[in-house]
C-alpha cells in the first residue's frame, strides 16, 4: 500500500487552520489595536518566510525520500506538538468557560476534544486534510457573513501612522506572532506526506495567513477599536457588531466552527506526534492521552496565552525544530553523501 | 471497538455545541426587548419590556403590542435588579435580544460609565443603542402612542429615524465605550421625548401621545455636559463628519422650502495655524425640495440651503468646550503627531481653541 499523500493546497489549508486556531484563542484584555499590530504581523510574516526556507528545502528532500530524522530527534518533535495540542485544548476550554459558561464543563470539553481528536488522528492525515478543506470553507463563510452584516461603521481616524509610542506594541505582537509560527516545524514533518511542491504549500500558507489575519486586524481597528479588549477574543469580537434578520447572534455558529477546528487541529498535532509509534491506534491513544493530561494540568493551573514560559517554549521550538534541525539534517546528509562518493 | 470509540466521541462532542446542555424551555425565559432605567431612593427601578407570547400559540409569534409586557424590578445596581426580576418571576432573564436601553434623564448627573460597565459584562448585544428619555423611562417603555404600543422596535425606529435625518448621533454601546472610556472623547446621546396626548374633555381625543427626538445630552468621560437642541445636534454631526442625510427648512421673503439633503459627504482636514488647530471641512450633498411655498428660485434655495448648513455648524460649534466631541485629538494624533506630542499635557485646552473652516456645496437632485 502506498503511504498517504496530500496535496500542497491541502497542506497549506491545514497549516492555516492551525494558525487560525491560535488566533481564535488569542485572548486580549488590553489590546492596542491599530497600525503597530498590523505592521507587527507584516514583519513576522517576512521573518517566517525566511525561516520557512530550510523547512521547505527539507520537505522537498523528504518527498524524494532523501531525508529522515533520527528517532530521538523525532521524539522531540512529538513532545513539542503534544504540548502545543494540550495548550490549544486548555486555551479553548478557557474560551468555552468565559464565553459559554454552563454549556459544558471545561474539563469535560478537554476530554471530549482529546477523544475526538484521537479518533481523527487514527483515521490518518488524508482524512484530516479532507476535513480541513470543509472547515476552511465553513470558516470563510462565517468570516465573510460576519463582515457582510456588520452594523459597525469604519472610523478611518483609528488608522494612525506608526510612531515611537507604538514600538512596544509592535515588538510585543512580533514576538507573540513569531512564537505562534510552529507551522514551520509542522512543514518539516509533513513534507514526507506531500505529493509535491512543499514551497507552494509553505508560501501559500503564509499568504493565506497574512491576508486573513491582516484583514481581521484592519476590521478590528476600523470598527471595534479598543472595545475588542472588552470582548476578549478578536475573531469572536468580529461577531459583536454582526446582526441580521436571519441570524440575530453569531455566537453559536462561532462556537460550532471553533469546536470543529479545535478538534481538527488537535487531531493534526496528535497525528504528527504519534508517527514514531509503529501501531497507529496505539500512537493515537498514547498521544491524545498525553495531550489531554497536559491540557488538564495547564487549565487547572490557569494557563494564559501570553504566559512567558509558553511563548519562549513555542519560539524555541520554532527556531530549533523548524530551522536549525532541518539545516543540520541536510548538512549531515550532504556530508555523508559526499563521503560516500569519495569512498566509492 | 473502533465504532464504539467513534460513536462515543461523536455524541460527547455534540455537547460542545451551544445550547445542548444549557437549553431551556422558551416559557422559562424572559426575553427582554427593551430596558428602561429610573432612579429610586436607593439605586434604580428597572423596567423590562419582555416578550409574553403564549405557549399554546401555533407558529412563530412576533413581538407586538399584544405580546409585550413591562415588568419592574428594583435594585441598588442594574445587576441586582436583574437578579430580583429573576427571583420575582422564577424565569431566566435573557438580554441577548434587547433592542434599546433607555435611561431617565433624571439620572444624567451620574454619567454613563456605570451603565456601560454593566452592559459590557452582560449578554446584551454590543451594537444596541443607548438613549436618554425625558421623565420616566418606565412610562416611556410602556406608553400607548399614536403609532401603537411603545415596543422596542418602534422606539428604536424613532431613534434611528432621527439619526438618519441627521438630528441625532448614533450612540451604541461600542461607540459610547470607545469614545468615553478608551479615547476620552465626549458623546451626544439622544433624548426620546413623549408629547402627552390631550382630550377634549368629553372623552374624545384631541391629540394623541407622540414620541420623538428633539434634544441630545452631551456626556463626557467625567459625567454630564450640557443639553443641545436638534439643530445643534445636527451641527455636531456635520462637524464630526458623520451626517449622511439631513432635513431642514429655508425661508426668505419670497417663501419657504422644506429641504432634504442626501448623500452628504464631509471631508475633514486638520492643520496647525498660528500654533492652534484649524479644521477645514468641505460638505457636499444633493438636495431635494420636498415642499415649497411662494416663488423661490433654484439658485436662491441652493444658497439658502448652504447658508442653513453653515448656521447648523455654527450652532454645533458652540459645544466645542464640552470635551472632545469632534474627535479632534484623534485627528491630531493621525495628521499632526509631532504637534500632539508637544502639546499632550494641555490638549484639553487646545481642543477648546480649535477653529473650524466650513464650506458647503450642494447640488439639486
Amino acid at each position: 500500500m502506498n503511504p498517504p499523500k496530500i496535496s500542497a493546497a491541502q497542506l497549506a489549508i491545514l497549516l492555516f487552520l492551525a494558525r487560525l486556531m491560535h488566533t481564535m484563542i488569542f485572548r486580549v484584555t488590553d489590546f492596542d489595536s491599530g497600525t503597530p499590530i498590523m505592521l507587527g504581523l507584516a514583519a513576522s510574516t517576512l521573518i517566517e518566510a525566511l525561516l520557512m526556507i530550510p523547512a521547505a528545502a527539507y520537505a522537498s528532500k523528504s518527498i524524494r525520500g532523501e531525508a529522515a530524522l533520527p528517532k530521538p530527534v523525532r521524539l522531540l518533535y512529538s513532545l513539542y506538538f503534544t504540548v502545543i495540542a494540550g495548550g490549544t485544548a486548555a486555551l479553548f476550554a478557557e474560551f468555552l468557560h468565559r464565553e459559554f459558561s454552563g454549556t459544558v464543563p471545561p474539563t469535560a470539553a478537554i476530554i471530549l476534544i482529546a477523544l475526538a481528536a484521537g479518533y481523527c488522528a487514527y483515521a490518518g492525515i488524508e482524512g484530516i486534510a479532507r476535513a480541513g478543506a470543509v472547515v476552511f470553507i465553513l470558516f470563510a463563510a462565517l468570516f465573510l457573513s460576519m463582515v457582510a452584516v456588520s452594523e459597525g461603521k469604519f472610523n478611518w481616524l483609528n488608522l494612525r501612522p506608526m510612531t515611537r509610542d507604538g514600538l512596544p506594541h509592535f515588538s510585543k505582537y512580533l514576538f507573540e506572532s513569531l512564537s505562534s509560527s510552529w507551522q514551520i516545524p509542522m512543514l518539516v514533518l509533513l513534507g514526507s506526506k506531500l505529493r509535491r511542491n512543499p514551497a507552494g504549500a509553505a508560501y501559500g500558507f503564509l499568504a493565506l495567513k497574512f491576508l486573513a489575519i491582516e484583514t481581521l486586524l484592519l476590521l478590528i481597528t476600523l470598527v471595534l477599536w479598543r472595545y475588542v479588549g472588552v470582548l476578549g477574543y478578536p475573531i469572536y469580537a468580529l461577531g459583536a457588531f454582526a446582526k441580521s434578520d436571519f441570524i440575530q447572534r453569531f455566537d453559536p455558529i462561532n462556537m460550532l466552527v471553533w469546536a470543529i477546528n479545535c478538534t481538527l487541529v488537535s487531531a493534526l498535532y496528535i497525528c504528527i506526534s504519534s508517527e514514531p509509534v509503529k501501531s497507529r491506534s496505539k500512537g493515537a491513544v498514547i498521544f491524545s492521552a498525553l495531550a489531554a493530561a497536559f491540557a488538564l494540568y495547564e487549565y487547572k493551573r490557569g494557563l494564559r496565552y501570553d504566559e512567558t514560559w509558553f511563548l519562549v517554549f513555542k519560539l524555541l521550538g520554532v527556531l530549533i525544530l523548524g530551522t536549525v534541525v532541518p539545516l543540520c539534517a541536510m548538512a549531515i546528509n550532504k556530508f555523508k553523501s559526499g563521503k560516500g562518493a569519495l569512498t566509492a | 471497538m473502533k465504532k464504539a470509540y467513534f460513536l462515543a466521541a461523536f455524541f460527547l462532542l455534540a455537547f460542545l455545541l451551544s445550547g445542548c446542555k444549557g437549553s431551556g424551555e422558551v416559557q422559562r425565559r424572559l426575553v427582554v426587548h427593551a430596558i428602561g432605567v429610573d432612579p429610586a431612593d436607593e439605586g434604580f427601578i428597572v423596567s423590562y419590556q419582555v416578550f409574553a407570547g403564549r405557549a399554546d400559540e401555533s407558529g412563530p409569534t412576533d413581538a407586538d403590542e399584544s405580546t409585550v409586557v413591562t415588568l419592574l424590578a428594583a435594585g441598588r445596581t442594574l445587576g441586582e435588579a436583574e437578579e430580583n426580576l429573576r427571583l420575582k418571576t422564577g424565569k431566566e432573564v435573557f438580554l441577548g435580544d434587547c433592542e434599546l436601553i433607555l435611561i431617565s434623564d433624571k439620572l444624567r448627573e451620574i454619567g454613563l460609565m456605570g451603565f456601560l460597565d454593566y452592559l459590557k459584562s452582560s449578554d446584551v448585544y454590543s451594537g444596541v443603542s443607548v438613549a436618554y428619555c425625558r421623565g420616566s423611562a418606565s412610562e416611556t417603555v410602556s406608553a400607548k402612542l399614536k403609532q401603537g404600543s411603545a415596543t422596542a422596535i418602534l422606539l428604536r425606529g424613532v431613534l434611528e429615524e432621527a439619526i438618519m435625518c441627521g438630528r441625532a448621533l448614533s450612540s451604541r454601546v461600542i461607540e459610547l465605550t470607545n469614545a468615553l472610556e478608551f479615547d476620552g472623547e465626549s458623546a451626544a446621546v439622544p433624548v426620546l421625548e413623549m408629547t402627552l396626548g390631550r382630550d377634549n374633555g368629553d372623552g374624545s381625543t384631541l391629540t394623541e401621545t407622540d414620541i420623538g427626538v428633539y434634544h441630545s445630552i452631551i456626556m463626557t468621560p467625567n459625567g454630564c455636559g450640557p443639553e443641545t437642541d436638534s439643530d445643534s445636534a445636527a451641527g455636531i454631526s456635520l462637524l464630526k463628519g458623520s451626517t449622511r442625510a439631513l432635513e431642514f427648512l429655508v425661508e426668505s421673503k419670497n417663501g419657504s422650502a422644506d429641504i432634504r439633503l442626501d448623500k452628504v459627504r464631509s471631508s475633514r482636514k486638520i492643520r496647525i495655524e498660528n500654533g492652534l488647530p484649524e479644521i477645514s471641512i468641505n460638505i457636499s450633498g444633493r438636495y431635494t425640495v420636498r415642499a415649497s411655498t411662494g416663488d423661490m428660485t433654484d439658485d436662491e434655495i441652493k444658497k439658502l440651503s448652504e447658508k442653513a448648513l453653515l448656521e447648523l455648524c455654527s450652532s454645533g460649534y458652540e459645544y466645542i468646550s464640552s470635551g472632545d466631541l469632534f474627535e479632534i485629538k484623534k485627528m491630531m494624533i493621525k495628521y499632526e503627531g509631532d504637534y500632539f506630542r508637544s502639546k499632550k499635557d494641555s490638549i484639553g485646552e487646545i481642543i477648546q481653541k480649535t477653529t473650524f473652516n466650513v464650506r458647503a456645496s450642494l447640488f439639486k437632485y
